[in-house]
């Protein structure tokens, strides 16, 4: 009974307010609701829902960063016809509890954030590389398995890689 | 009704931390709509970031009041840390239209963290000092001072000159408390320019502040290295250097990799070479 008042104080808050649901949200920011169109079948997390951010958990890349960028450097090909795109691509996933990645989304702005549409065939060709990398550790926390949303976002200055974040 | 109390019990799942305010100081201005807001605002602050729940309430918070400029920032917080650049400066170009005082520091601090921006971090940086000279602040985390942050962008743009100025220039300044890893990343600047004598004492100071963890020891042994001093010593450090970072003390952040870093690699790799 101690959560009454509580209770009470929130559900005044929430009538006294002025509405607002004008906009809406998935359950938290960021999550990605599994498209078969797009997704693999075969991906499956081992929760069925509540997944935390790779901050929240143990989470990484077998080699660490370094590895990663080695990936990146060997693997991406400029193709000639990008020397004028500059911006960030960032590429969203979801790595679970055995390191297995899927329900891969593209997001993509120009170097002032604002909304930018790269060329079909260079976000594509990011969007392979991260779908084939392999290495991703599966998530934990206290000893007890996590799948987990990753993403990378990639600089891109004259068409190249310049920079890979996080 | 039954929305209401499933966004109760999503509220009291998970605490999370927005930034406290006073919010008497509306009640006795006489603004009871912006004491609503905030009373609103204090329990979105108690809700799970970035749920459902939690933006809505912002949005709360901005119907009612809407110069509350914390409600804004708060609401981009999350979009932040899942790599929706887009939203999150939607959001938090409102809120620091409404106090660039207040904001300036974080939006710049963020273009620095999570992209590397280090032209907007700087616009930002620079616009806020001109607001707040000699009183910038100190990023978010509290690991930095801006001016500190602003160094670290400069040298992301190859200026490393003018960051060792601004470095050398905030460590003099009367009453300034270095923070945690300003002399290592002075030391690493002068080793980076070709000028390992110069990194000695600050990385001596460096290890008096903190000698716990790997970048210290690493980045000592290379000025050794580089100077061709101590080859005894430097395996010393080096070995120092890998038992702290396998037991996980080396520089991070929970969302991105700090500038100066080192990984495991760089420490095998220097045991073979130096």
């Amino acid at each position: 009974m101690r959560f009454l008042p509580a209770l009470y104080t929130f559900v005044v808050l929430i009538l006294a307010t002025p509405v607002v649901a004008q906009q809406t949200y998935p359950d938290h920011v960021g999550d990605i609701t599994p498209d078969p169109a797009v997704d693999d079948p075969a991906f499956r997390t081992c929760r069925a829902n509540g997944i935390p951010q790779y901050y929240s958990v143990e989470s990484g890349f077998e080699g660490e960063k370094p590895a990663l960028l080695r990936y990146f450097a060997h693997n991406y090909q400029k193709n000639a016809d990008w020397s004028g795109e500059n911006g960030y691509i960032t590429v969203r996933f979801v790595v679970n509890c055995n390191g297995q990645t899927g329900r891969f989304r593209v997001l993509e702005m120009d170097m002032d954030y604002r909304p930018k549409t790269f060329p079909k065939a260079m976000s594509a060709h990011l969007l392979q590389l991260c779908q084939s990398l392999s290495g991703w550790k599966g998530g934990q926390s206290e000893g007890i398995p996590y799948d987990y949303y990753q993403y990378l976002t990639f600089t891109i200055q004259s068409g190249d890689i310049v920079r890979i974040m996080p | 009704m039954k929305k209401l109390l499933l966004y109760f019990i999503l509220l009291t799942a998970i605490g999370q931390s927005g930034a406290q305010i006073n919010c008497n100081m509306y009640k006795w201005a006489g603004d009871t709509a912006c004491y609503r807001a905030c009373q609103v605002y204090d329990f979105a602050n108690q809700t799970y970031q970035g749920s459902r729940a939690s933006q809505i309430l912002y949005d709360s918070v901005m119907a009612i009041c809407p110069g509350f400029d914390m409600a804004y920032m708060e609401k981009a917080v999350p979009y932040l840390k899942r790599g929706d650049f887009v939203t999150w400066r939607y959001w938090m170009d409102q809120a620091v239209a409404l106090k660039p005082a207040d904001h300036l520091g974080y939006r710049g601090w963020c273009r620095y963290q999570f992209l590397r921006d280090y032209k907007g971090a700087l616009e930002d940086l620079e616009a806020l000092e001109k607001l707040k000279p000699g009183n910038m602040g100190y990023s978010v985390n509290g690991d930095y001072h801006l001016k500190i942050a602003q160094a670290l962008c400069y040298k992301g743009l190859g200026d490393n000159t003018k960051a060792i100025a601004l470095m050398e220039q905030q460590l003099s300044t009367q009453g300034y408390e270095p923070g945690y890893y300003d002399y290592l990343h002075l030391a690493v600047l002068y080793l980076e320019t070709g000028q390992p004598a110069k990194s000695l004492p600050l990385l001596e100071k460096q290890r008096r502040l903190s000698a716990s963890f790997a970048e210290t020891h690493y980045y000592l042994a290379k000025a050794w290295f580089m100077l061709d001093i101590e080859p005894e010593k430097r395996q010393q450090e080096l070995q120092k250097a890998l038992d702290l970072y396998q037991v996980g003390r080396h520089r991070s952040d929970p969302y991105t990799h700090p500038d100066d870093r080192i990984y495991l690699e760089d420490i095998r790799s220097a045991m073979e070479a130096w």
